[in-house]
């Protein structure tokens, strides 16, 4: 694989086939961003081609302060919350009243529930139930297999932050999931 | 085993008995999984298409911007030169008498648009 510096240097000289590969490497982290945050009928693709044309548009700034991936990955988060908030979709910020976990908790969605083949879909059907910012921390680490750091450096957030959102929307996760696991052996 | 010591545990690979311990590693096997949607072969083709369509409409959007400018200001001098038409100050003749105001007027209104740019667009 072409390192990072040479593929923009590429890029930017205007070799095709470098910007294709660029794309080619990065769509994933992309699609697992966009696919995670952006939910209803959208067309998930046409999001993930803009934020592939800001990042050509942008290329040209990027310094190398930060590991390209991330920076994509930046891109990716910002456009994704910008999208939700325009389109006026659901858009929930981290809730501040205690109240809210319960509330999250206790929230029924049999008929999604049901349909769920698995186990692992039912946890991923709790995880869309999640504000934005957990899904995004969650995605960057367990799906990316980003660090603390870069998870921090792509949602402008320090580290002890990253770990507090990983570790509280994880609690939920399992709180939520042994109340419905009770629910079913009852 | 508190929620802190048995995600530590499982984040290092640890298998945690108990079952907090089978929940957490359901979940976590659930967040590695692959998500429904990918994106398909031809994505990257599809991003170059835009990518040169992009580029082409901008410079015949160029091109169009110039021709409307040259345009306009061919249909100016038609009509002043047709017409014998002589520019004059109007209304704004009463300002010959005030420089200082004019000048004050000048600077603030500079000095908000300096103020916009440095203050209000920088933290949008």
């Amino acid at each position: 694989m072409t390192d990072d510096r040479t593929l923009v240097s590429r890029v930017l000289q205007g070799e095709e086939s470098a910007l294709r590969a660029l794309i080619r490497q990065h769509e994933r982290l992309v699609a697992h961003m966009v696919g995670r945050l952006v939910k209803g009928n959208e067309d998930l693709e046409e999001i993930c081609q803009d934020v592939f044309l800001k990042v050509y548009e942008k290329l040209p700034e990027f310094g190398f302060q930060s590991k390209l991936s991330t920076w994509i990955a930046t891109i990716a988060y910002r456009h994704a919350i910008n999208h939700i908030r325009k389109q006026r979709m659901q858009f929930q910020e981290i809730p501040e009243d205690e109240g809210w976990i319960e509330r999250f908790v206790e929230r029924d969605n049999p008929a999604e529930i049901l349909s769920a083949k698995d186990e692992e879909e039912r946890v991923l059907i709790f995880v869309d139930q999640l504000p934005p910012q957990y899904k995004a921390v969650l995605t960057l680490y367990h799906l990316d297999g980003m660090n603390y750091a870069e998870v921090g450096e792509v949602m402008g957030m320090p580290e002890g932050t990253v770990k507090n959102y990983l570790f509280r929307a994880r609690k939920l996760l399992k709180e939520k999931l042994t109340k419905y696991l009770h629910r079913e052996i009852a | 085993m508190k929620d802190e010591d048995i995600q530590e545990r499982i984040n290092q690979g640890e298998s945690v008995p108990g079952h907090e311990g089978q929940v957490y590693r359901k979940i976590v096997d659930a967040l590695q999984r692959e998500p429904k949607f990918s994106l398909p072969p031809s994505f990257a083709d599809r991003v170059m298409l835009r990518i040169q369509a992009g580029s082409s409409s901008s410079s015949s959007d160029l091109v169009w911007l110039y021709v409307g400018i040259t345009a306009c200001v061919l249909a100016l001098v038609v009509a002043i030169w047709r017409t014998g038409f002589t520019p004059e100050l109007g209304i704004l003749k009463f300002l010959t008498g005030y420089p200082a105001l004019t000048l004050f007027g000048v600077v603030f209104i500079a000095g908000l648009q300096w103020l916009d740019r440095r203050l209000v667009k920088k933290s949008a």
